[in-house]
């Protein structure tokens, strides 16, 4: 099996043994991508002979003694709305087609300090708002577990990436569910952090006070050594300002023993979450129990109500930012991502305060919640990836309460339904709980996540 | 008067926005004119879900702005 397979934690423990180069890894990863993104359209952009220059030179630094960290030497994929200096970051839109940033994002600085390497920019919907769209400088991405089905988004080429083996480690952005979603879709890992613990400057603005970067990977594990690069303060990012420091990777692995789990029926007022994905989650639920944790019910607010507020929200603050280029260029926008942005102007300032009103008192219900509770488990999605352009499925989604009250939310695969596509839970957590969040998921991978298996991990030749 | 654009259906409200589209000075053919007419459909559900949930003389506002729940608490 290729080396792109291995989890950032397998890899960089064998760069550091000196059992694999960066090199070879990034080689691997740059040879399945020439074999796969014709099909799975994951990036807009490879960076073939940058990586492989960037993976040398880590190599030479880790042989003299210089290793900066479990980061060093690996291969990641950037979604094309966080800013690179240098290199081109188009939000997958004509209107930003030849931008070329002089200066990355602050999360890609803290990575690239790391020593993590550029492979390549990933998919994404356009400017993360306009769905999947055939009318885009790049085409969509598609789902490496089943081509015709959705990759779900916007995060999109970022998830195909990570599960098709593309690379090691993804970022995508999250503003209503657009980092988990697609995790969940595509049978990885996926977290939307707590609300100011990654820094946002560099990063293309959706909706101001719902945005939040996440990384992406195959395991939770592999997430936390992720966070333990980019949480922290970002001079540019003011909502940054009270980040503390977490022990990420040392409670990833520390277990879920005496912690009060509940379980929040989110989707019983909304609509239903077919069969399969809810068995798979009481398995997780379980898995979590045998582990220790003590498991009940809880009660918050419906999600409807939760859907609503983050719908008046996310088109007022988009369209606020979108409205100088949608005035004097609207026709460098797709279609759908034109009249998603434009409808926004027809909410009134009275309809969006009251909006952040009412997301006041959620925020209030989940603090009260986390009073008798350490984490909150749900429904991530009502199903499995959808067929490929099918967007009516993506009303079943449980993942706006991480959004509105921008409280830390996890997608983490519960396993595979019958037709072999990958399912998956949400896990939420109070404020700046980040990484027990992420040792639950843990918990959850290693009983039911079915790790070992991976997406098209025969040749291309033999798909056919 | 968006509230009344929520409140009105069919022909007042889909002139509610081309009057509001056109007062920003923002264009749109009649394509997206009737894509943006599905989107507020949803948007008039969220206006409504909202109003419901606010009860009147509460006045929960701080930190509303900004979606940070408060509170340090890791095991």
């Amino acid at each position: 099996m290729s080396t792109s397979f291995l989890t950032i934690a397998e890899a960089s423990e064998r760069i550091a043994a000196g059992t694999l180069t960066s090199e070879q890894l990034t080689r691997d990863c740059l040879d399945r991508i020439a074999a796969l993104n014709e099909t799975l359209h994951a990036f807009v952009l490879v960076r073939e002979d940058e990586a492989m220059a960037a993976a040398r030179a880590a190599d030479a630094e880790i042989a003299a003694g210089r290793r900066i960290g479990p980061l060093h030497g690996i291969p990641m994929g950037i979604k094309d709305i966080v800013e690179t200096a240098g290199v081109r970051t188009t939000g997958q839109s004509a209107l930003f087609l030849d931008r070329v940033p002089e200066r990355s994002a602050h999360l890609w600085e803290r990575l690239e300090a790391a020593g993590a390497i550029l492979i390549g920019k990933t998919t994404t919907w356009e400017f993360a708002i306009g769905g999947t769209a055939h009318d885009l400088p790049f085409p969509p991405a598609r789902n490496p577990w089943d081509p015709s089905r959705e990759t779900g988004g916007s995060s999109s080429g970022s998830a195909a990436a990570v599960a098709a083996g593309l690379c090691s480690g993804a970022i995508g952005t999250d503003t209503g569910g657009s980092v988990r979603v697609p995790a969940a879709w595509c049978g990885i890992a996926g977290l939307k952090p707590t609300y100011g613990l990654v820094g946002r400057s560099g990063v293309y603005p959706l909706s101001h006070t719902l945005d939040h970067p996440g990384p992406m990977c195959w395991s939770s594990e592999d997430c936390a050594l992720m966070m333990e690069v980019l949480a922290g303060d970002d001079p540019r990012d003011a909502s940054t300002r009270a980040a503390p420091a977490l022990p990420f990777t040392r409670r990833v692995t520390e277990g879920v023993a005496g912690l009060r789990i509940g379980v929040w029926d989110a989707m019983t007022d909304h609509i239903q979450t077919d069969p399969e994905v809810a068995d798979a989650m009481s398995r997780g639920i379980d898995a979590l129990r045998e582990a220790g944790a003590e498991v009940r019910s809880v009660t918050l607010p419906p999600l409807k109500e939760i859907d609503a507020v983050c719908n008046l929200i996310s088109r007022s603050e988009s369209f606020a930012y979108h409205r100088v280029n949608l005035e004097e260029q609207p026709e460098k926008y797709g279609f759908e991502s034109r009249a998603r942005l434009l409808a926004g102007s027809i909410i009134g300032a009275a309809e969006y305060i009251e909006a952040q009103r009412v997301r006041t008192l959620i925020i209030s219900a989940f603090e009260d919640a986390f009073e008798d509770f350490d984490l909150i488990v749900c429904e991530m999605t009502g199903s499995v990836a959808p067929p490929h352009g099918d967007a009516t499925t993506y009303t079943r989604l449980g993942s706006r309460a991480g959004n509105v009250t921008g409280l830390p939310a996890h997608s983490v695969c519960t396993g595979f339904d019958a037709q072999g596509l990958p399912m998956a839970m949400q896990i939420i957590g109070p404020a700046f709980a980040d990484a027990v969040l992420l040792a639950a998921g843990h918990v959850v991978e290693q009983a039911c996540g079915a790790r070992q298996t991976r997406a098209l991990s025969r040749p291309r030749k033999e798909l056919a | 008067m968006a509230r009344d654009a929520a409140t009105h259906s069919g022909a007042q409200r889909d002139a509610y926005i081309n009057h509001r589209l056109a007062l920003l000075g923002l264009a749109a053919d009649e394509a997206s004119l009737s894509r943006i007419r599905a989107v507020a459909d949803d948007l008039e559900f969220s206006f409504a879900r909202v109003r419901r949930a606010l009860p009147f003389g509460v006045e929960p506002c701080a930190g509303a702005t900004t979606g940070l729940a408060r509170g340090e608490r890791v095991k």
